[in-house]
């Protein structure tokens, strides 16, 4: 494990002298970067499968530290010497000193404007960073009127859930402006969710040290730690309720799923698979939780929907069957139908996923972990989505290690190739097929297995 | 009840397709960050002086080190003006209204070195 955990360091340290920008060169270092992390974690999964929990565990946790503790100045730039003196600037707030890309993403700064202007009294539903009426908030502060200038889709307001906002006007208060604070209370996050995945192993009679499976996976480093994505919060929230309910505590789960729901509204979609479990009385627990949360953020009226309005008309990315039955429709539908593609996949794959929950909720009862439903439920959802950005993977991750249902650990690393966008901005339909393909390859290979291991049982 | 937990579960897909929110990528809205250039575009900003505004669509600089360049600047470059600037609060500036002189904020598309938007700082007065 040490050869392992040092090894993988010393790539996580390449990582941060990479230039991140566009071109074959920079993408294709950081992929063979990606490739050589997940080499050394499928072999650190290894080593810890076939050890016990007390001699990999402090391992485990040392590197989950360690690499992320490295990848929290990625995003400075590469080339500059004195990366110390540009990292004190970002603490003190004086100067933006991260690139606008952070290893090709550039969220963040959406992340900072919220909670300046949450602090500033500005309600961010209801006024998008561009809009004019916020002008006060910027002026006057080249830092602001920086972080103002690089939010991707200035126009759009806010599409993060009050929890997200919350956690953003936290940073605001330990930091103001400091892309490094930011990142690191989103680590914390993701660092909590490593925690209760190991708890919830422990409870459910497994290694605990198999929370190697998250606290490795190079891609929730990368995300988390290298590029700051506010789904840590999202994810530690579901992590501690697969805690609470093993352990027996629905009331603690409700929160938790309503900080869930708070922090990325997608768990919703859970809520009766949890009703099921932890009864009326934890689910009440939830909506309360939710409607506490947007209480201060009411103000805004039908703007606190304005964003994700726009996001699910709009966006597509990285989609693996919707891009397909889009394809499909485009060729298919007359070219004046009152059906557009896009429609007709959004409504191919909504009828799938809903195929998909009632199969679930079939197969599984609530004698089973909980986490048997959500590993599907949420990988199934991303599956069919129009958009699958590489850091929504995390939510299904904890669950799926607590499951064993392996197939959503390896699409954390096929859907790195989805990064090849970044050459020069075009998604090309043979990377989302390779991307996919693989997933299908494996997905299948281990049905065939699990089969085998069935018959063998009966054959027994 | 069963049935009733499903067709919840139904009316939830929606919202769920919309709740997934992060605003990095996407090929499909055209309003997006400095320049209103593509999503995928890695940009960068440097600060500079300007020296000298040519009709060819470019702009003579100096870096903070005093090293002259010149940068070829997009026909549809978002220029702006930081409060307590001469030309603040203008909107839809050319390049023709920068002056020799000014201290600028460039964002530059880093696969070719062109300028996409240029914000002109208030310079700070030394004692």
């Amino acid at each position: 494990m040490a050869l392992l955990l040092s090894s993988s360091a010393a790539v996580y340290l390449a990582l941060l002298r990479l230039d991140a920008v566009n071109g074959i060169w920079p993408v294709a270092l950081f992929l063979g970067a990606m490739a050589a992390l997940f080499l050394l974690y499928a072999l650190a999964i290894r080593v810890v499968s076939h050890s016990s929990a007390a001699a990999t565990w402090k391992w485990v946790m040392a590197g989950a530290l360690l690499f992320r503790l490295i990848l929290i100045p990625a995003g400075l730039p590469a080339r500059s010497g004195d990366k110390a003196a540009l990292l004190a600037k970002d603490l003190a707030g004086s100067a933006v000193t991260y690139e606008r890309f952070l290893l090709f993403d550039n969220d963040i700064w959406r992340y900072l404007w919220d909670g300046h202007a949450t602090a500033s009294g500005v309600n961010p539903y209801r006024f998008a960073p561009a809009d004019e009426a916020v002008d006060r908030v910027a002026e006057g502060s080249a830092v602001w009127s920086e972080v103002r200038e690089n939010v991707s889709f200035p126009t759009v307001p806010t599409i993060y859930p009050a929890l997200g906002q919350m956690v953003f006007r936290f940073s605001h208060w330990l930091a103001p402006g400091s892309v490094a604070v930011m990142k690191m209370v989103l680590v914390a996050f993701d660092l909590v969710a490593a925690m209760f995945l190991a708890l919830t192993l422990r409870a459910t009679g497994q290694n605990p040290a198999l929370a190697v499976v998250y606290a490795w996976n190079p891609l929730v480093v990368k995300v988390f730690a290298g590029s700051g994505h506010v789904d840590a919060v999202a994810v530690a929230c579901l992590a501690a309720m697969g805690y609470f309910l093993a352990k027996a505590r629905p009331g603690f789960a409700g929160v938790c799923l309503g900080l869930a729901v708070l922090a990325k509204l997608s768990p919703l979609v859970l809520l009766p698979f949890f009703w099921r479990r932890a009864g009326w009385r934890a689910t009440v627990v939830v909506f309360g939780v939710v409607g506490l949360g947007y209480a201060p953020f009411a103000g805004a009226g039908p703007g606190l929907v304005a964003g994700l309005l726009t996001f699910g008309k709009f966006w597509q990315f990285n989609a693996g069957p919707y891009e397909l039955f889009r394809r499909m429709g485009s060729f298919v539908l007359p070219l004046h139908s009152p059906v557009t593609p896009e429609v007709a996949a959004k409504t191919v794959c909504g009828l799938l996923f809903a195929l998909v929950l009632w199969r679930v909720w079939r197969r599984e009862s609530p004698s089973t972990a909980m986490a048997n439903e959500v590993a599907p439920v949420l990988g199934w959802l991303l599956l069919l989505s129009p958009t699958a950005m590489p850091w929504y993977l995390t939510w299904a991750l904890p669950a799926a290690v607590v499951a064993r249902q392996w197939v959503w650990v390896w699409w954390t690393a096929t859907a790195c190739l989805s990064f090849l966008v970044m050459i020069d901005g075009r998604e090309r339909w043979f990377i989302l097929a390779a991307e996919y393909g693989i997933l299908l390859v494996v997905w299948w290979s281990k049905s065939l297995a699990g089969k085998g291991l069935e018959e063998k049982r009966r054959t027994l | 009840m069963n049935k009733l937990a499903f067709l919840f579960v139904a009316l939830m897909i929606p919202v769920a397709a919309m709740a997934q929110g992060s605003g990095s990528v996407t090929p499909s809205t055209g309003t997006v960050g400095p320049g209103g250039g593509d999503p995928f575009e890695v940009t960068k900003t440097i600060k500079l002086t300007v020296v000298e505004v040519r009709a060819n669509g470019t702009i003579a600089v100096k870096d903070e080190t005093g090293q002259a360049v010149v940068v070829k600047v997009e026909k549809s470059v978002s220029i702006s003006a930081e409060k307590g600037t001469e030309l603040a609060g203008q909107k839809k500036m050319k390049i023709d209204r920068l002056e020799p002189g000014m201290v600028i904020r460039a964002t530059y598309r880093v696969s070719d070195n062109i300028v996409v938007a240029i914000r002109i700082l208030k310079v700070k007065k030394v004692a």
